[in-house]
């Protein structure tokens, strides 16, 4: 081995890796065995070990519920909002319902339960309307008559 | 020259939520005191630069990668142990760096140029360019040691285990671990073995963490 010079060619963060590698490399049992020569109590460390794990996958099992939980009021108020977007009048509201029927398949699908969506009354429309927002049918639809370009 | 039919082989599966479960329920004693030493290594390590972490967080953000599949577990592949080590390793390291530079680095286009009183403000190259370090910097700067002299201080601790110290002072020169174990007879076992006493005098002396240096 080489004469020394008076400066380290080691970094301090080589010799954390070199620390790190010493308990990567070696086998479990014999991190036991020195812990327990080092009077540790091995068992209860196990059970704190596998505990704190656990609580790491339900921590991020809760995370995941309070995302999807937030993302459906995102598309909650999204759908409220949309629910706004219906014309004032009655008349409009019939208007955009006959329209997207004879234009939309998915609109028409759902509407052919009704003989005639002109007999139906202003409340029939409107819940219709808002029906097929909430199923995402009428989306472009909606679209269409907020830019009053139908 | 017939070709060999190319067999399709389907892509190892991933694991789920469940499967880290039963891998967390089926750790033995021993493996749940590696893992302990490690992610305690790796927090006592992170200390010197972040303050206050705990074995705890570095835990829950080694399973969130698995889970979330920023790191994939392919049981058949890789063992449990082995997977968190790994993740531990990156986790400490992205850490580490994060450390040395600021979080949000603000960029030159996102400062104004003058302040509520509508006066020129230096931008961030005219304050780079300013070298004076400010008093409370200077005081933090004064105090820390420098590399070397950490150095030097942790061969005085390892001057009662002659072996310890002999690794060190190779380490230092540069020479790598397995040069180290050839020239010295040492197989991996005694070697890891010196290298964890070091370990633990490291953390005997320094129990809140190793001192940043400058």
């Amino acid at each position: 081995m080489s004469a020394d010079t008076n400066r380290s060619k080691m970094d301090l963060e080589t010799l954390f890796d070199n620390l790190a590698e010493a308990v990567e490399h070696a086998p479990p049992e014999d991190l036991l065995a020195e812990a327990k020569v080092a009077g540790q109590d091995t068992e209860r460390i196990a059970a704190d070990v596998k505990n704190t794990l656990l609580d790491a996958v339900r921590n991020f099992e809760q995370r995941k519920l309070h995302a999807a939980r937030h993302a459906y009021r995102k598309r909650s108020t999204e759908l409220r909002c949309k629910r706004f977007a219906l014309p004032d009048s009655a008349v409009e509201r019939r208007k955009m319902l006959i329209d997207a029927a004879a234009t939309n398949q998915r609109v028409a699908r759902v509407t052919a339960k009704f003989r005639d969506l002109r007999e139906l009354s202003d409340e029939d429309v409107r819940s219709a309307l808002e029906d097929l927002m909430d199923l995402g049918a009428f989306d472009q639809s909606a679209e269409l008559y907020d830019d009053g370009n139908k | 020259m017939k070709e060999k039919p190319q067999v399709k082989t389907a892509p190892d599966p991933v694991a789920g939520t469940d499967e880290v479960r039963q891998a967390i329920a089926a750790l033995t004693e021993a493996e749940s005191v590696k893992l302990l030493h490690a992610v305690e290594g790796a927090a006592y390590r992170l200390r010197q630069r972040v303050f206050c972490v705990d074995p705890k967080e570095i835990f829950n953000e080694a399973i969130a990668r698995v889970l979330d599949g920023r790191r994939h577990w392919q049981p058949r592949r890789v063992d449990f142990v082995g997977l968190l080590i790994g993740v531990i390793k990156s986790i400490e390291f992205e850490w580490r760096e994060q450390a040395k530079r600021p979080e949000n680095p603000v960029l030159e286009t996102d400062l104004s140029d003058s302040n509520s009183d509508g006066d020129p403000i230096p931008n961030r190259i005219q304050q780079a360019a300013d070298l004076r370090p400010g008093a409370e910097r200077e005081l933090i700067r004064n105090e820390q040691i420098t590399q070397e002299q950490l150095f030097e201080q942790l061969e005085e601790f390892f001057s009662d285990d002659a072996l310890a110290a002999l690794i060190f002072s190779e380490w230092r020169r540069g020479t790598k671990g397995p040069e180290i174990m050839k020239a010295l007879g040492l197989d991996r076992q005694q070697f890891d073995t010196a290298v964890r006493r070091m370990d633990r005098a490291i953390k005997k002396h320094w129990p809140e963490g190793m001192p940043d240096v400058r």
